[in-house]
């Protein structure tokens, strides 16, 4: 009896190690079998063949292609005459890379190599469970192919744009490397962090799709007329979501203005009530869906930003209430970034509009075009109500990547929504 | 026949007119002279003007060691007969002689222009004008900076002395400019001109705020702000050059409106200059003020929306124009 208790315990100790050993050699052997099919892609500047832009890539099994994020391989996409595209392997081989297919609203990119290797990736669609293990692969700042353990922590809630949130570093440079769980398949591509062990992931259904598009259409012929009719369906997508929404509204001051109307957009706020010193008390509400599509190095889009500010100076004369008043609306700007390639200049008209409730506002309305994707626009609103001498409601909004008949929607909705008495 | 001596300086202004009526006049630095100079290259008997017979004044050197010279500067060898109202030098010493029959121009009428610019000068009306000029500022003060902090306030109303020195110190300067060309120095006169003019800008400026804010922010109103300033600057620039300077009506007016455009243009071309690099900004008119201001009809939603509508048309054209790098 004691010796078989003797031989059971020896037994469940050397389970124990044998399970440990083998969890320990699952990551290592998944490292050793999967490096050859992992990527580092670069952008190389044509004139001087120095280096622009890093990350990873990894081979598909099938189609026998190369992924990465297109945020990698933007600059070739955009200006092929100026970059080309080249990958180093783990064998220190480097070889051409030729972009096929695109999607900026999920930050994938097809590539086409001749590289083979000899255990590609598979995609993994079901999600694993949350606090899953999973493994992010790829080459953080040059310093060769890492692996990175962590944990599936579900969906990014707050994002129109699905984003698998992951609990692990990614770091700059491995933008592009696959996301793997403990079989080795694929069920992200590594694509943003915010610091601290939060790492942003493409799920894998995205990469489906964008490879089944691919699977029915070959290779794009117009990677820019794709990325614009990917613009312009997101945007569609998005903005429809947020027009039929039922706007829950919430009192703010002398009015009443939207809240968080959907899922994807937060709100948060400040005041400086409890600061006597100030002459203008000033209540502000700021709703956002920060979430942004990376369309070149210096050029963003895809935002929405909703802002409002309820002023009150009792113990200030009208025209003193005023002189600030109009300070708080001087500064507007756009809250993608842009350059002046990529946008035409604010066209702006300023009035003083009375609505049909009889109330009055200063309003401004400003439009800019996106130069190389027609019909669509960033656009910038702002209204200061009028009909208080010692209180102001100024409503805010901006529009990043829209077309005209959704900014016309949005500014309707958006009317008939705030108000004040 | 009489004579008449003008001594000139060297601008050939005149400094003294001396009146003779004996037939021989000594001239020099000593004490017995009849015209006592005081140039320290005048000689103690340098020269002698003498009535001859034909009844012209003739001017004789006396041996001089830095010589006479009569118009066109050619140095007296001989004695030499004098038209009236020609120069002459008396080493560098410049003198001017006239006979007594010499015509002089006609009596100047009373200056209608000038005498009302120096109506200016009353020491009522600058204190009027100034107690004007602070109250404006101090209701600026009070417009910016509500909080009821001392320090700010006290810092700002310290200022106040400064900023009318500040204003003084251009009429001073056209004060000392108009004195040292040996004319009436009219420096209140230039002052009260110059408030007055600071005090209309200020009200061209409070009526263009309000009218920016009715016309929301119209290109016309700023053209016709910087208009209104350029057109003040300039006759400001004339009253003062009236006042100032002894150059004809033609002359002051064009140096006036040169330098008037001058200084306005200066500030349309640095805004031209520095416009294209702020391009991304949205440029929009932000004024705001109490409802009651807005002298205009307010536009409906509908017609906004169409405006906006415009905006969208705008930018498409503005996206077929070659960027400019």
């Amino acid at each position: 009896m004691r010796l078989q208790t003797f031989y059971c315990a020896l037994l469940s100790v050397l389970l124990l190690l044998y399970s440990a050993q083998g969890r320990a050699d699952s990551a290592e052997q998944l490292f050793a079998r999967f490096e050859p099919a992992l990527l580092q892609v670069r952008v190389l500047e044509r004139a001087s063949g120095a280096k622009a832009a890093i990350g990873t890539g990894f081979v598909l099994e099938n189609p026998a292609l190369v992924v990465t994020n297109y945020h990698v391989v933007s600059e070739a996409v955009l200006a092929p005459e100026k970059y080309q595209l080249e990958y180093l392997n783990s064998g220190q081989q480097k070889g051409a890379l030729q972009v096929l297919a695109v999607d900026v609203i999920n930050d994938l990119a097809l590539i086409s190599t001749e590289y083979r290797a000899p255990h590609p990736f598979q995609i993994q669609l079901t999600k694993p469970v949350q606090g899953a293990t999973i493994y992010s692969l790829g080459n953080p700042h040059d310093l060769g192919m890492i692996l990175v353990p962590g944990t599936y922590n579900g969906m990014q809630k707050y994002s129109f744009y699905p984003r698998i949130h992951f609990t692990g570093s990614v770091n700059s440079g491995m933008s592009g490397g696959p996301a793997v769980d403990v079989n080795g398949q694929v069920v992200g591509v590594n694509v943003a962090s915010a610091g601290n062990q939060l790492g942003f992931l493409v799920p894998a259904d995205a990469l489906q799709q964008l490879l089944l598009r691919y699977q029915q259409e070959g290779q794009s012929k117009d990677l820019r007329a794709d990325i614009e009719r990917q613009l312009l369906a997101s945007q569609q997508a998005m903005y429809s979501e947020m027009l039929k929404a039922d706007w829950k509204l919430k009192d703010f001051g002398i009015g009443k203005v939207p809240d968080e109307v959907v899922d994807f957009v937060r709100c948060w706020g400040e005041s400086n009530v409890d600061k006597d010193k100030d002459a203008i008390k000033k209540v502000t509400a700021f709703c956002s869906q920060s979430e942004e599509i990376f369309l070149s190095q210096h050029f963003t889009s895809g935002r929405v930003e909703m802002q409002f500010e309820w002023l009150e100076g009792k113990d200030l004369h009208p025209l003193q209430f005023f002189s600030l008043y109009e300070q708080n609306i001087a500064r507007a700007n756009a809250d993608n970034q842009a350059l002046k390639e990529d946008v035409t200049a604010f066209e702006c008209q300023h009035q003083v509009v009375q609505q049909p409730t009889g109330q009055h506002a200063k309003m401004i309305y400003c439009v800019r075009a996106y130069r190389a994707y027609a019909g669509l626009y960033d656009v910038l609103y702002l209204a200061a109500s009028l009909d208080h001498q010692q209180q102001g409601l100024i409503s805010h909004y901006t529009l990043s990547g829209v077309s005209q008949d959704t900014a016309r929607a949005f500014s309707q909705k958006f009317s008939g929504a705030v108000s004040w008495q | 026949m009489a004579v008449i001596i003008e001594v000139l300086n060297k601008q050939h202004k005149v400094i003294e007119r001396h009146r003779f009526t004996q037939p021989r006049i000594a001239l020099g630095r000593a004490y017995n002279n009849d015209l006592i100079l005081y140039d320290k290259h005048v000689s103690p008997h340098h020269a002698e003007l003498v009535l001859g017979g034909d009844g012209r004044w003739q001017l004789v050197d006396l041996a001089s060691l830095n010589g006479s010279f009569v118009e066109p500067l050619q140095p007296l060898t001989q004695a030499t007969g004098l038209q009236s109202g020609q120069l002459c030098w008396l080493g560098e010493q410049a003198l001017r002689i006239y006979d007594e029959h010499h015509p002089v121009p006609a009596a100047l009428p009373y200056n209608n222009i000038e005498q009302r610019l120096r109506r200016f000068g009353h020491p009522a009306l600058i204190v009027l004008l100034v107690l004007f000029l602070l109250a404006e500022e101090l209701f600026s003060l009070w417009l910016a900076a509500p909080e009821q902090n001392q320090n700010r306030w006290s810092r700002n109303l310290l200022n106040l002395p400064l900023l009318m020195l500040g204003l003084s110190l251009w009429p001073a300067l056209l004060a000392i400019w108009a004195k040292i060309n040996q004319h009436e120095a009219r420096f209140l006169p230039q002052l009260g001109l110059t408030f007055a003019a600071v005090a209309l800008m200020e009200c061209w400026q409070a009526l263009m705020t309000v009218l920016n804010f009715s016309l929301n922010g119209a290109a016309a109103v700023v053209w016709l702000g910087d208009i209104g300033q350029t057109a003040l600057v300039i006759l400001l620039l004339t009253a003062n050059f009236y006042l100032a300077l002894q150059i004809s009506v033609l002359k002051k007016v064009a140096l006036a409106s040169g330098l008037g455009l001058l200084l306005s243009l200066q500030g349309v071309a640095v805004s031209l200059l520095f416009e294209n690099q702020n391009n991304l900004q949205p440029q929009f008119d932000n004024s705001l003020m109490p409802l009651t201001f807005y002298l205009n009809k307010p536009v409906s939603s509908e017609e906004f929306s169409k405006d906006s509508d415009e905006l969208f048309r705008q930018a498409d054209e503005a996206r077929e124009e070659p960027l400019q790098r």
